[in-house]
């Protein structure tokens, strides 16, 4: 009897693209900082911006498919060439492990369990991560679908909830920031969560057909933009004012629900849902970084490389900011032209390069 | 040929298995020790056990009898106290179920620090609902304790937040006869408010909010102490304004309902009515409440307050046969009467201490960005000049129980 | 083949072990002799030493003239059909073959078609054969001068009769169940399935044992990959005794390692068929009441044959309550922990305050305090099945005095962690088929609750899902239809959607057939049937 080996389904993509975007729920302070009572507006900005770079991904896993990223790189710059572009993204997607991994642990030890040593979060979570790893991305994969209902009912439920505390004028006025703010808030959206997604370049051969693979990777992403921009509302009219000062605007604004002394304290069901859509979003980018590890070194298999990667990761997740003061304004100022390089300038230019390596082909064959 | 096979498989099979036992034993040692590691590690870093914790239920803070220092009073849960008297039930005696620990220091957090030198529990605040402070205190600037409790995980941002009129110690220390604790008796007394809509409800997210706006003032309600029956109490009387974390004035319960009826928070309220007949009671059972700033034809911005109430005929002393139509539309008219009436005396009195506490600057700044930045800097003087239009409706629906007045012959 | 191999050099074994003497070698072991004495000898030779062994020589025929042998196990057979439909037509109506007759038999086959009246009757041409037949309750008919014999169905031994089953009781649904012996269990599927597509086939398992395992299936609904799986792994099976269901299961599973069954079990023939139905196969063991049925769903630790025998709403009510129940028997203790020794936060106050009454002068932390209270709940529970029943109810009510009480007015525990355990047990006993493995997971769930609080509760969770989502049951996803989410699965998960609803079978089981039935509503009216019906066509 054939036991499948790998295969997902489209649906299973679009799901874990939308959850792996949910997990950036906190990171909402990043932009909030920027623009204010009109953050709500950037996921739909961000969006567009967000939909080229999928665009740019789409047409390079059209032109080489089942293949992933680090094997389209080799395929486009060659041998070598190739194995330097795919460190460079290796190197990417470790960082941003490392970045989710530590988001965790702060997020973790100030408001679950203070007093807890960041490392003892880190250490358990990532163990975590590396037994999903081992037990098969799809086996992950396969339980986003799950997963986004959860996060969406979870915060239908949050936001039926707070509807009492809310005041709707928190959201005037519209539009009145310097034009520049909207910029930095479209290009933070597009650059921090949103284009991370290029992570799953190295799960649509997975799919078995890579030709829906973008049109998945969008749908997913138009469906977490509506969330997102639904969480960063709630996160206005509730807090109002309060946004620009609280650490964590989300967790806040769940603080505050109280119905009838019984529906309170929701923000611990939304520390579990947390915790769940980091560890997908860790799992995911682990599993990246693993693959594109065993590629780079050649191996057959990549199961023992989990490990090592996962042990790296923790290690790197404790020196790769100093404190959470230092982690937001390095994710407000420096992370989207990091981020950018990576998910927009590496991918356009393989995509270049591939289109003229096509075209001097082309040119040699009518010769 | 057969068996060959057959051999092969059994070897294949003992090598398997042999692998099998090896790599189980393996990953059995590794999770031992991993479990071994966790418990070694990790226990007890921010374990707290439940008879360690000195549950807060409410914090006063007042000036310290020193220069510059602040006293912390805290309200703690004596479980013992809960268990005697709910068993003992009727008991004069009964042990208290709270006890008031206090200390003083240069700021609240080392005078919270300090608490560890007087209690052997470790003070837990998560479970605080009401936070006092003294006059004296409030007058001299509430900055640091609002900071201290809304950066503290621990604490909610749904405390609420009074000023008492003497020492917010005392406060705590009321005799009271229903409740358990007095914490307990100040929030629900203040959750209890609705009903006649005369105090204030003030959280600490609804006190930051104010502050953080920068042209409104915040508030908080007020609390006294007063003797029934040679027993110190507390009620609710009045409302404290601030401006940059001092308290500078106070709003009787008349203006403090009228800044209710203008900020959508007045929900239930008696009306009286003195007529030459007798005393008429309106109670309203509703109301909604806004400010909508306008723009005048020479440009500047007017301000527009509109309430609108639905109310009840509860109460009638007269001998009149008031659900006729015509006569619920003259008492209509009498609570719009009396509605503008607080809602003037509440005006008069912020303008008199310059103080915006319902928010016309943010209500401005929403709608008419632009304007409001050239009068930003010197809102003060703007908001005494401020003429509010007034439009006040009331809308009576019933009549209770009976339409006709209980009298004589009446039947 | 493989199973006569085993059969042969298993019978060599014996005959070498009980015969000591040279003559061994002269007997082949292979075919049966044209002597009767020497056919004898050999059986003799094999059963020799067991007293319940019966071989009677008879002479037979209109003179008399032949020699025949009759053996089989006393206790084993039915001895009134040896009797009456054997010895009888043979000894005693063989004299009455007419006059023009010869009386001389050619074959053995003669006296299978003219004079020995039984059913089931079948020709062994080996010694090994009639030994076979022998063990499983025949008798064996030998006679002189042929080189046969007649293997004759004669099996009578003593059964259990068919009772309530105890795992599974039901309220409204049939109450039989099945027993020990496989025949009957075959029986009472083939009762309530009379379709020609319901297929029975048998492998004989165990060296030593010889156990009649039969698989058994709807051909046309069931993957047909599936039942080739299924006898792959069952033949691959190379033990000398298989003597109850989860010895089979143990062999066969996909994860032995994992705590959660991936063969899901039941002792009623209704549940069974139900499960064939959807696409399932069944494994019926001869000398067990419980019948496997596989692949097994996560989610079929949550049915009961009675969801389909109830009102949907009810059943519905009744899934969502086993999972409640699943959840608070998992997580019950380690969130009481967690909340007690670490979120206080999350505990509304009036609670918090009256816990922290109840924990004032505790002696243990929480952690502890649970540990011990789930320990000698756990040995409890234990004694009170390992018991004799009268004993065990002298146990539970002890043990619930003990605990229940004394431990609390002694101070030495807290009232509100006697509630929890209370509560966990009880929730438990809701989910029979999962009790098992939330009995183990509920412990490290609670050491990850009292290390690392919710936190670590969170991750535990999370692990269990990964490690669910990862199992398989022959080739079925275990968390379908969640993790691969199918949307027309979900039906008969969650909710139990009315029957005349559930229009297709588990997706997730890969049926041949995935279409059930054609049903629009419950109930139209005539005209409405019948333009229905015009549709179907």
């Amino acid at each position: 009897m054939k036991l499948e080996n790998g295969h997902i389904s489209e649906h299973s993509l679009m799901f874990g693209v939308y959850c792996f975007m949910q997990a950036s729920m906190l990171r909402t302070a990043f932009i909030v900082g920027v623009t204010k009572n009109d953050s709500w507006a950037m996921a739909f900005t961000g969006l567009a911006l967000a939909l080229v770079l999928v665009a740019i991904y789409a047409a390079l896993l059209r032109r080489y498919q089942q293949k992933n990223l680090f094997e389209i790189n080799e395929l486009i710059f060659g041998n070598v060439l190739g194995k330097v572009f795919s460190a460079l993204y290796l190197f990417f997607f470790l960082t941003i492990a490392a970045l989710n991994a530590r988001d965790l642990g702060n997020f973790a030890e100030s408001s679950v369990l203070p007093g807890t040593p960041l490392t003892a979060f880190i250490l358990m979570f990532l163990m975590v991560c590396v037994y999903a790893i081992r037990k098969g991305i799809e086996n992950m994969m396969r339980l986003a679908t799950v997963l986004s209902f959860v996060a969406a009912g979870a915060l239908v439920f949050n936001v039926v909830l707070i509807l009492k505390n809310v005041n709707i004028e928190f959201l005037k006025p519209m539009f009145q920031l310097p034009f520049k703010n909207y910029v930095q808030g479209t290009v933070t959206v597009a650059a921090i969560p949103m284009g991370e997604i290029l992570a799953f370049t190295m799960i649509t051969p997975m799919l078995g057909k890579n030709k829906k693979a973008g049109k998945m990777m969008a749908l997913g992403l138009i469906y977490s933009v509506i969330s997102l921009s639904i969480i960063m509302l709630r996160d206005i009219v509730t807090l109002g004012p309060l946004l620009g000062i609280v650490r964590l605007p989300s967790f806040e604004s769940i603080r505050y629900i109280s119905l009838a002394g019984v529906m309170t304290r929701m923000e611990s069901l939304y520390a579990v849902i947390l915790i769940s859509l980091f560890l997908f979003k860790t799992v995911v980018l682990l599993y990246a970084s693993v693959l594109g590890l065993a590629q780079i070194l050649n191996f057959k298999s990549y199961s023992p490389l989990t490990l090592i990667c996962g042990a790296f990761v923790l290690f790197y997740s404790l020196i790769v900011t100093k404190s959470a003061m230092e982690n937001e304004e390095w994710g407000a100022s420096v992370a989207p032209f990091f981020s950018l390089s990576f998910e927009l300038m590496l991918p356009v230019i393989a995509l270049a390069t591939a289109m003229i390596k096509r075209m001097l082909k082309k040119k040699e064959a009518q010769q | 040929m057969k068996k060959s096979k057959k051999q092969k498989l059994e070897a294949d099979y003992f090598k398997t298995t042999k692998h099998r036992a090896l790599s189980a034993a393996r990953r059995l040692i590794s999770i031992v020790i991993c479990t071994a590691l966790i418990f070694s590690l990790s226990s007890c870093w921010s374990r707290r056990e439940l008879n360690t914790l000195a549950i807060v239920l409410a914090t006063a803070l007042d000036v310290g009898d020193k220069p510059d220092t602040v006293k912390v009073t805290a309200q703690i849960v004596k479980p013992g106290g809960i268990k005697a008297s709910s068993t003992s039930s009727g008991g004069g005696t009964a042990e208290k179920a709270f006890s008031n620990i206090a200390f003083t220091d240069k700021s609240i957090l080392s005078a919270l620090g300090g608490f560890t030198h007087i209690t052997n529990r470790r003070m837990y605040f998560s479970h605080n609902k009401v936070l006092i402070f003294g006059s004296e205190l409030a007058k001299r600037g509430i900055a640091e304790g609002m900071d201290t409790f809304t950066r503290n995980f621990e604490t909610r941002m749904n405390v609420y937040v009074l000023v008492s009129k003497d020492k917010a110690a005392d406060i705590l220390d009321e005799e009271i006869e229903l409740e358990q604790m007095p914490a307990n008796h100040i929030s629900e007394l203040l959750e209890n408010q609705g009903l006649s809509s005369e105090t204030a409800i003030v959280t600490v997210r609804d006190f930051n909010i104010a502050t953080l706006s920068g042209t409104m003032a915040p508030i908080a309600p007020m609390i006294e102490l007063y003797n029934f029956k040679e027993k110190k109490k507390a009620r609710l009387e009045g409302t404290a304004v601030f401006k940059e974390s001092r308290m500078i004035g106070e709003l009787s319960s008349t203006q403090t309902r009228g800044l209710l009826w203008i900020t959508n928070k007045a929900k239930r309220h008696t009306i009286t009515i003195d007529t030459e007949l007798g005393k008429i009671d309106l109670i309203i059972t509703g109301s909604k409440g806004s400010i909508k700033p306008y723009r005048n034809k020479d440009g500047t911005i007017g301000i527009k307050l509109m309430v609108n109430a639905q109310g009840c005929l509860e109460g009638n002393e007269t001998e009149e046969d008031l659900s006729t139509l015509e006569n619920i539309q003259k008492l209509s008219e009498l609570a719009e009467e009396a509605i503008r009436a607080d809602i003037e005396s509440s005006i008069k009195q912020a303008q008199a201490l310059s103080a915006d506490v319902f928010g016309f600057g943010e209500s401005i700044r929403r709608d008419y960005p632009k304007e409001f930045e050239k009068i930003k800097d010197n809102w003060d003087q703007e908001f005494v000049k401020i003429k509010p239009m007034l439009e006040v409706e009331v809308f009576l629906n019933c009549t209770g129980g009976i339409g006709k007045p209980v009298k004589e012959g009446g039947g | 083949m493989r199973a006569l191999e085993k059969l042969l050099s298993q019978t060599k074994k014996k005959i070498t072990k009980s015969v000591v003497s040279s003559e061994a070698e002269e007997i082949n072991p292979e075919k049966l002799s044209r002597c009767l004495s020497e056919n004898l000898n050999a059986l003799v030779k094999v059963f020799g030493d067991n007293c319940d062994f019966v071989s009677r020589e008879f002479n037979f025929g209109r003179d008399g003239q032949y020699k025949g042998a009759i053996m089989f196990f006393d206790g084993l057979t039915n001895l009134k059909i040896i009797n009456d439909n054997v010895i009888k037509p043979l000894m005693y109506d063989s004299r009455f073959v007419r006059s023009d007759d010869t009386g001389a038999l050619e074959s053995l086959e003669e006296l299978r078609d003219k004079l020995v009246s039984v059913g089931d009757l079948k020709t062994v041409e080996s010694i090994s054969g009639a030994i076979d037949a022998c063990l499983s309750g025949n008798a064996v008919l030998l006679v002189d001068g042929f080189q046969k014999a007649l293997d004759i169905s004669a099996k009578g031994w003593d059964k259990r009769a068919i009772s309530e089953p105890d795992t599974e009781t039901v309220v409204r649904g049939p109450r039989e169940g099945f027993i020990e012996n496989l025949r009957t269990n075959t029986a009472l599927v083939r009762r309530k399935l009379r379709s020609p597509q319901l297929k029975i086939r048998s492998i004989k398992i165990g060296d030593r044992t010889n156990t009649q395992v039969n698989i058994i299936y709807i051909d046309g609904i069931v993957n047909p990959e599936l039942i080739a799986e299924i006898e792959r792994r069952l033949k691959n099976i190379d033990t000398d005794a298989i003597l109850s269901a989860g010895n089979i299961e143990q062999f066969i599973e996909d994860s032995p390692s994992s705590v959660f069954q991936t063969i899901r079990y039941s002792e009623k023939p209704d549940t069974i068929v139900g499960k064939m139905l959807e696409g399932r196969a069944a494994i019926i063991i001869d000398g067990t009441p419980f019948v496997l049925s596989l692949p097994m769903l996560f989610v079929e630790n949550f049915q009961s044959s009675e969801d389909y025998a109830v009102r949907t709403s009810y059943a519905t009510t009744m899934r969502i309550l086993r999972f409640i129940a699943f959840f608070i028997s998992l997580f019950g203790p380690a969130l009481y922990v967690a909340l007690a020794t670490y979120h206080q936060e999350l505990i509304p106050t009036s609670l918090l305050i009256t816990m922290a009454a109840s924990s004032e002068s505790l002696p243990f932390p929480a952690a502890l305090e649970t540990f011990l209270m789930m320990l000698s709940f756990e040995i409890l529970k234990e004694a009170g099945v390992r018991m004799p029943r009268p004993i065990g109810q002298a146990i539970s009510i002890v043990g619930a005095l003990v605990m229940g009480e004394a431990a609390v007015s002694a101070g030495l525990v807290g009232a509100p962690i006697v509630i929890v355990i209370a509560i966990t047990a009880v929730a438990s006993f809701a989910i029979p088929f999962a009790s098992d493995a939330v009995s183990l997971l509920k412990w490290v769930l609670l050491v990850l609750a009292a290390t690392m609080g919710s936190f670590g509760i969170t991750l535990g969770a999370l692990a269990i899902v990964i490690h669910l989502a990862s199992l398989r049951s022959f080739g079925t996803e275990y968390l379908a239809p969640f993790a691969p989410f199918q949307t027309s699965d979900l039906k008969d998960t969650l909710t139990r959607v009315p029957l005349w609803k559930m229009r297709t079978r588990p997706r997730a089981l890969k049926p041949r057939d995935s279409k059930r039935q054609n049903f629009k509503i419950p109930y139209k009216p005539a005209e409405a049937n019948d333009s229905g019906e015009e549709d179907r066509s």
